[in-house]
């Protein structure tokens, strides 16, 4: 009986450090600078031991690829900081809560915020890496070797250094999916559906980067003519990425696992997704009261929108629960004069803003 | 890069194809069962466009199943492009038109039912370009100048 019971502990702290570390990512390079060696040395171990959240296959592609992990740090920095403005109006704002696992507990639920999380941090690395290879930053690729598009008008100069968004999205695959693909979870199973619906987000993710990448040109000719014109690939401003990405989420699809072991849809009047489209397999919890159990963090102490009828407004971001009102000072620059030459010269203007506050 | 052999499999897929009831009754064939490593797989180090071939020496009674992971996933093979088959040595993987991306370590996973094998290679594809050469530091240069 006693051996049972020591068996069951065992398995129970089994499963618990377990899910400890599956609470760890590589989102956690965001927030811990990478350090830039001196030098590279391929399988070098240090910094890649030291790197917290990253999978067995992650850690390997770090060894291989370790030039790239400041630009998978930043990429994922960028896409923090997107999704936080994305939803700042709104009940689940993208807040980040420790070090190591990032978001927290939320992302353990399949929902549209997860799927919107994991896609716009591949988005992220797409971004980052891309543009690290045109800069020249990396030893593994150089500017982008896409053919010259069919409709640019033929006497425009195609070969400029564009930013490699090819490299960056095969790159985002092998680095950003490690995690999921190394899995190999029972057909089926609530872990597989997990498995595959990060997946299907992370391409969405990277998928949207790609699209949204677009030809630039410049000018040579006299005094801004025209006459010649030297065009590109560019990536678009990562706000475009990330309105469109919210726009998926929006009309996201809800999946369930088959027991093939593939994701269908839960309403199959519904259009299937496409690659380009985020899926989702739990409902949302309400994310209006702190609960250590899904990891919500609650709508206490947020500002919210008096007169708005919206998602930022009062009634919906504090969940009925009411909302105080405070008076705030606000210092703007104000009344500025331009001084030859060459300073602008402001005054500071106070005024008192009225702002509420959920309960 | 390294190899070793273990007695206690750890995948699911062996514990499986060995009953336990078949102790005493194979016991002719126990004899005769083995599995070993012939040789440790090879590195390669190449570039850009290449194609390489990893090779994994094995064998054993009866012949065992291989399977290749790239850094602890499974490879996926591409039509014309990646690609591993069965061979009398053990287990063959060719990648052609070889991308950057391709860099990493690749292992095989050989099985026959009680014991696993495994061995690791390093795939490594450099940037053929005149690799980070004036040449091409002048032409970045110009390029940053244009935009």
């Amino acid at each position: 009986m006693a051996g049972m019971r020591l068996l069951l502990t065992a398995a129970l702290l089994c499963s618990c450090t377990q899910l400890l570390a599956e609470a760890n990512s590589w989102w956690s390079l965001a927030m811990n600078p990478v350090q830039r060696p001196e030098m590279y040395i391929i399988g070098a171990q240090p910094v890649c031991s030291q790197l917290p959240g990253l999978s067995p296959g992650q850690r390997k592609l770090c060894q291989l690829y370790q030039e790239h992990m400041v630009y998978i740090g930043e990429g994922a920095k960028s896409a923090i900081k997107e999704c936080q403005f994305q939803f700042r109006q709104r009940r689940w704002n993208c807040s980040t809560v420790d070090n190591t696992s990032v978001f927290g507990r939320v992302m353990r639920i399949g929902s549209r915020e997860t799927a919107f999380t994991y896609a716009v941090s591949a988005a992220g690395v797409v971004n980052a890496i891309s543009r690290a290879c045109r800069e020249g930053e990396l030893s593994t690729c150089g500017c982008s070797r896409t053919a010259r598009p069919k409709d640019l008008p033929r006497d425009w100069l195609w070969g400029g250094c564009g930013d490699n968004v090819e490299y960056g999205y095969r790159f985002a695959k092998e680095f950003v999916d490690a995690r999921e693909r190394e899995k190999n979870y029972a057909k089926g199973s609530e872990e597989q559906a997990r498995t595959l619906m990060n997946l299907q987000n992370n391409e969405a993710g990277r998928r949207a980067v790609y699209k949204l990448a677009d030809v630039a040109c410049k000018c040579h000719g006299v005094s801004g003519s025209c006459s010649l014109k030297t065009c590109w690939l560019q990536l678009a401003d990562f706000r475009k990425v990330g309105d469109l990405l919210k726009e998926k989420y929006d009309s996201a699809a809800a999946m369930r696992i088959s027991r093939k072991g593939k994701l269908e849809l839960v309403n199959n009047r519904f259009n299937s997704p496409t690659q380009e489209d985020l899926v989702y397999i739990d409902p949302s919890p309400d994310y209006c009261l702190r609960n250590e159990t899904t990891g919500s963090l609650g709508t206490q102490g947020r500002l919210c929108n008096k007169t708005s009828e919206g998602m930022d407004g009062c009634e919906l971001m504090c969940c009925g629960r009411g909302y105080d009102q405070f008076k705030s000072v606000q210092v703007e620059r104000c009344h500025c004069k331009f001084h030859w030459c060459c300073f602008v010269k402001c005054k500071k203007c106070t005024e008192v803003v009225d702002q509420y506050i959920c309960k | 890069l390294h190899t070793h052999e273990s007695h206690v499999p750890n995948s699911d897929i062996t514990a499986d194809l060995m009953p336990t009831s078949s102790w005493n009754v194979s016991n002719e064939l126990d004899k005769d069962y083995f599995l070993t490593l012939d040789e440790p797989m090879n590195n390669i180090t190449t570039t850009l466009g290449q194609t390489a071939e990893l090779h994994c020496k094995v064998s054993g009674n009866p012949s065992p199943t291989v399977r290749w992971l790239k850094n602890d996933a499974p490879v996926v093979q591409e039509p014309r492009r990646i690609s591993f088959r069965a061979t009398s040595y053990g287990s063959r993987l060719r990648i052609r038109n070889l991308d950057t991306t391709d860099t990493g370590y690749f292992q095989c996973v050989a099985t026959n039912g009680r014991k696993t094998v495994s061995t690791t290679g390093v795939l490594f594809v450099k940037f053929g370009k005149i690799s980070l050469s004036s040449n091409f530091l002048v032409k970045q240069l110009l390029m940053k100048v244009a935009r």
